[in-house]
């Protein structure tokens, strides 16, 4: 036996171990995929069921809080500060958002590549292996980001950006490679602006968790040195940005100097992951409690988000985007229907509905059919900046076009661009007759992806005052603007009057008139403009004002002069029920309001004594 | 024999097409001259231009898929462009090049356009003049956009005149945000200026030899802000009109806004005491004083008044004469107010009086009624002779709002805004200036992308002309704006 021989058994012996080894690894690789594949399932069914049968009216929002314009002055704007180009990149995906499939998808990309930057950088970290539940974490929680109508998807990829640059920084591997990536910091900053400036942190955490030597102080050292540095010549130098702009943009603030909580944990978590794997690296567990822990995190997981979604969801929120989506798309019917079937118990919801009556001419028909909790406060926003995009309907609706036109240029200049804001800019100006600003706002329109037809359609006007007379709605508006001038006032009631008193025909602020009485119960004063409606074209008065004469005869016992025009005697009939109804229950609150309700819930007799 | 007959008169074609097209310009064949002008954008036609300004850019409004442009004239070789949508921009060097070298002679633009089957159109040629006398060289004026009430993004900028450059004077992102307005040269000097900023970062900030100061010019005694200023070309004062300025808007179509004072009157600012006073009017009737406008030799004081409102007042009958005062300038006393246009006479209004330099002329405008003609779509530039006292509408005015204007430091260049483009964005026109008679026809500020007017709706705002490069800039003023306001002193009335 030579020495060759005699090694062989051994050399067997070890081959086999090899492949023993290998076997193993590989069986492990296979049990660390099945857990990577149920993160996935879990994150796509949940943001997928989320997004696309709840996130209707969330991305119809967001689409509509900006508009994107394939053109240079538009990308110009944007490289004027750092951070820009994150934001114009959201408003290039955003654009698209009118399709909730697409706005899904796009949602949930960024939740999964979130989840594999997160997998890859704990895989570098812990060496091979990975701890499930750090990386569900980020995704999650930014999925309840993504949830808010605040988030725009810009400060999606601001986070995805860095965690990808805190993963290459990670991987990059030789002392020269690290700081030239370090260096990078200030294209960074340019990119995401100030996402950026939380780099600095993880990087700091990360060098203290894992790196030795000189290299644990030296490259925070470096980091601190080189954001500071970039950050005052960002501010002195280059850009024309104040320091708390640099510091905040393109994050959300509700309000000045603050970001939303949840933002801030996810920041938090990312300045905290290396310590977290560090100490999950640190935790040996046999290979049984494996399977049984990341059973117990994917069902924790699943469970906590469930609950929050159901706890967290504003139906009313979501209610409210339903119907804006309908207001943009002119569907009144729908509005009404909706309203009618689904009430929605906010101020704007119900603005909407009132809106939409006018619209379809059945303001003073059909305007406690639906649920009214604010009177006339829900008729006519205030014309601050936080009603501005909504109150300007009102205005166009009744043919004040001119203060529809101011409130649609004031949300352009201190909103930018929206679609809503320049179509009715473009409206406005067409009915004003402005035919070259008019033009200047459909060029703008036609270099969208989304609005190009709609401008293409406007386009045809211009230049065309007959074409604009003949169309149903331009048309309508033409007729109802006033005939003399006048300076708009503060007061809505006194706007109506000047209205009137210039276009004495126009039925719709007329009805919004009527309406705000009727919210105000002063019947003495609706009698008193009920005299003007034959002239005004009326063959009938609508239901509630009728409503309102009968109330007033009942209490006053006076026949008043209704100028030529009857109340019908289907409400006279109803009004008799109504009163027998009630004092049969008069003596009992509770049942009173209970039979009235169910007798005459949608009459203005039973806003009158209950509301 | 009929083979050479035949060879022969072809011979003859070839020799007359060779002829022919040796004849027409660049070896056209087929080309058909249109009798007129090509459509250019912006209107540079029968333009008179300074030496010294940036290449008038411009877009050709004609069918083709090819053109070619030559720029000839007789002093200088040719200077040919091609260009396949139309669009023309000049090289700056050999621009340059060009105006140097027929300064005083006209400069002629042949344009020719080829279409997809090699059809070549050929019209009039484009003239442009070139003036003897140079245009300052900076433009000063503030970009905002010309809505109501809101504003976001607002800057004042400086444009250097002879090329593209732009860049920030003020940005108000730096200063919260605010609103800041009235930028004011005393004569053109680019070290000398003041303006106001409005809200957080309040005050007006007068600059001198690069030093900003940031002053409080309003005191308990005046019921409004220090507005409009006119420096004296001394240096030392500056006179202001404080206004109580009322806005209001319209519901009728064409016609948007409506700025009007409820009450004025004119403060006199001594820079070197920091005292303020107002300038009282002996007249028994109240008036409302506004515009002032120093005249060069600092002798007179110009503005606009009208009759104090009353309750009751119908904005359309505020109407405002030119008048001016006499001052003495070592006793620093006004004298009586006399009437130099009497506007209300003709039931018109008086904006904006502004003197020539050499004293003798006064470009004002004049509109229906009230004081901010800026919104006024009749207003027109008027030119009145200060020697003989007529006053002519001037012919560079449009169908459109025409409005702030000024003179350069040579008085041979006016700016004003005009809103001629689409009624709602102004933007600053140059005009040259010989005579009364020899008035050149306007031009818009040229810009590198001529269809940049087409794209940009932002306003240009008080058009000012500056003799050099202002050097402060956007971080100089927040700075400033850290520094405790200096309050102006009230002493009283100066009579």
């Amino acid at each position: 036996m030579n020495s060759r021989s005699k090694h062989l058994p051994k050399m067997k012996k070890k081959r086999s171990i090899d492949i023993l080894l290998d076997k193993i690894l590989q069986a492990m690789k296979m049990a660390e995929k099945l857990p990577v594949r149920i993160s996935l399932i879990l994150i796509l069914t949940t943001s997928i069921a989320y997004f696309y049968f709840y996130g209707e009216g969330l991305f119809f929002f967001q689409e509509n809080k900006s508009l994107f314009i394939f053109s240079n002055e538009y990308i110009q704007k944007y490289l004027m500060k750092p951070g820009g180009l994150l934001e114009y990149s959201g408003n290039f995906l955003t654009q698209y958002y009118y399709s909730d499939l697409y706005g899904s998808l796009i949602n949930i990309a960024c939740l999964i590549l979130v989840f594999l930057v997160f997998l890859k950088t704990d895989r570098r970290l812990l060496a091979g292996s990975f701890s499930i539940l750090l990386i569900l974490v980020p995704p999650f929680l930014l999925f309840f980001i993504q949830i808010s109508y605040i988030h725009s998807i810009h400060n999606s990829l601001g986070y995805i950006l860095l965690a990808l640059y805190f993963y290459f920084s990670v991987v990059t591997t030789g002392r020269r490679s690290r700081f030239l990536c370090l260096a990078l910091f200030p294209v960074f900053f340019y990119l995401t602006g100030s996402f950026a400036l939380v780099y600095p942190l993880i990087y700091i955490v990360y060098s203290i968790v894992y790196k030795k030597g000189i290299n644990r102080y030296l490259e925070p050292v470096f980091m601190i040195v080189t954001t500071g540095v970039t950050f005052i010549i960002f501010k002195e130098i280059l850009f024309f940005q104040p320091a708390d702009q640099l510091l905040r943009y393109p994050l959300p603030f509700i309000e000045v100097l603050r970001i939303p909580v949840l933002y801030n944990i996810l920041f938090l978590y990312m300045i905290l992951f290396p310590v977290f794997t560090h100490v999950s690296g640190l935790i040996k567990l046999k290979a049984k409690y494996t399977g049984f822990i990341n059973l117990t995190t994917f069902i924790s997981i699943f469970a906590i988000t469930v609950i929050q979604l159901s706890k967290n969801y504003d139906h009313d929120l979501a209610n409210l985007f339903k119907i804006g989506k309908s207001v943009f798309k002119q569907d009144w019917n729908s509005i009404i229907r909706q309203h009618e079937t689904s009430p929605s118990i906010n101020s704007n919801g119900q603005y909407y509905y009132n809106l939409a009556l006018s619209e379809k001419g059945q303001l003073c028909n059909r305007l406690f059919y639906g649920r009214q909790d604010f009177g006339s406060k829900s008729l006519i926003l205030p014309r601050d900046y936080a009603h501005l995009d909504r109150a300007i309907y009102y205005y166009y609706s009744i043919g004040l076009i001119s203060e529809a036109h101011r409130l649609a240029y004031e949300s352009m200049v201190k909103n930018g661009y929206r679609p809503e804001n320049i179509k009715m800019l473009i409206k406005t100006e067409l009915i004003n007759g402005n035919y070259k600003i008019a033009s200047g706002y459909i060029n703008i329109l036609k270099k969208t992806s989304h609005y190009k037809k709609w401008a293409d359609k406007y386009e045809k006007f211009l230049n065309n005052p007959e074409l604009i007379k003949a169309d149903p709605e331009l048309g309508e508006k033409i007729r109802s603007i006033p005939d003399t001038d006048f300076f708009i006032m503060s007061g809505d009631i006194d706007n109506i009057d000047m209205i009137l008193k210039a276009n004495p025909d126009n039925k719709k602020a007329f009805e919004y008139k009527i309406a705000w009485l009727l919210f105000k119960k002063d019947t003495k004063t609706v009698l008193n403009e009920v005299r003007k409606m034959k002239a005004m074209g009326y063959m009938n008065i609508p239901r509630h004002i009728e409503e309102a004469i009968l109330l007033y005869m009942y209490f006053n016992h006076e026949l008043p002069d209704l100028g030529d025009l009857i109340v019908s005697m289907d409400t006279e009939l109803r009004f008799s029920r109504y009163i027998t109804t009630y004092l049969n229950n008069s003596e009992n609150n509770q049942i009173l309001e209970r039979e009235m309700k169910k007798i005459g819930e949608k009459t203005f007799w039973y806003y009158y004594q209950f509301k | 024999m009929k083979l050479t007959k035949i060879f022969g008169a072809t011979e003859a074609l070839f020799i007359l097409i060779f002829i022919i097209s040796g004849c027409k310009p660049d070896g056209y064949i087929d080309i058909q001259h249109l009798w007129r002008e090509p459509v250019i954008e912006p209107d540079y036609s029968g333009v008179t231009i300074p030496v010294n300004i940036a290449p008038l850019n411009f877009i050709i409004k004609e069918d083709g898929v090819s053109f070619t442009i030559k720029a000839r004239s007789s002093n200088s070789s040719d200077l040919k462009i091609k260009s396949k949508d139309g669009v023309v921009s000049f090289p700056v060097k050999s621009w340059k090049k060009l105006l140097k070298e027929n300064q005083g002679q006209r400069i002629e633009i042949d344009i020719l356009s080829e279409d997809n089957y090699g059809k070549v159109i050929e019209y009039d040629p484009v003239y442009m003049h070139v003036a003897n006398e140079p245009i300052d060289p900076y433009l000063c004026y503030r970009l905002l956009y010309p809505g109501y009430e809101s504003w976001k993004e607002m800057k004042i900028v400086q444009r250097s005149l002879e090329n593209f450059h732009e860049s920030s004077l003020f940005e108000n992102q730096l200063l919260d945000d605010n609103c800041v307005n009235c930028h004011t040269f005393k004569q053109n000097d680019p070290g000398r200026f003041l303006l106001h900023v409005r809200g957080s970062k309040w005050g007006t900030y007068f600059v001198d030899d690069n030093e900003i100061t940031r002053r409080t010019l309003r005191t308990e005694e005046m019921s409004a802000n220090a507005v409009y200023p006119s420096w004296h070309p001394g240096g030392r004062y500056v006179v202001f009109s404080s206004n109580e300025v009322v806005q209001a808007f319209h519901m009728i179509s064409g016609k948007k806004n409506e700025v009007y004072d409820q009450s004025s009157m004119l403060v006199i600012y001594d820079c070197n005491r920091n005292e303020i006073s107002n300038i009282e009017e002996t007249d028994t009737v109240k008036y409302m004083e506004t515009f002032p406008c120093w005249s060069p030799c600092g002798n007179y004081l110009y503005y606009c008044r009208a009759k104090q409102i009353k309750k009751g007042f119908d904005y359309r009958n505020i109407k405002y004469d030119l008048v001016r005062k006499s001052f003495d300038q070592n006793l620093k006393v006004f004298g009586n107010a006399e009437i130099v246009f009497n506007a209300i006479e003709i039931n018109r209004s008086v904006s904006f009086p502004r003197i020539s330099p050499d004293g003798k002329y006064l470009v004002l405008t004049l509109h229906d009624y009230g004081t901010f003609s800026i919104w006024h779509k009749e207003a027109d530039l008027y030119l009145l002779n200060l020697e003989n006292g007529e006053i002519d509408l001037m012919d560079l005015n449009s169908a459109e709002t025409e409005s702030y204007h000024s003179w350069s430091s040579n008085g041979r260049w006016l700016v004003f805004s005009s809103k001629r483009g689409d009624g709602l964005t102004a933007r600053p026109y140059f005009a040259y200036f010989g005579s009364p008679e020899n008035i050149g026809k306007p031009f818009v500020l040229p810009q590198e992308t001529p269809e940049f007017y087409k794209r940009f709706d932002k306003t240009f705002n008080i058009p000012e002309f500056v003799t050099g490069k202002i050097k402060i800039g956007p971080r100089d003023f927040a700075r400033s704006s850290r520094k405790k306001s200096i309050k102006a002193v009230w002493s009283g009335s100066e009579k």
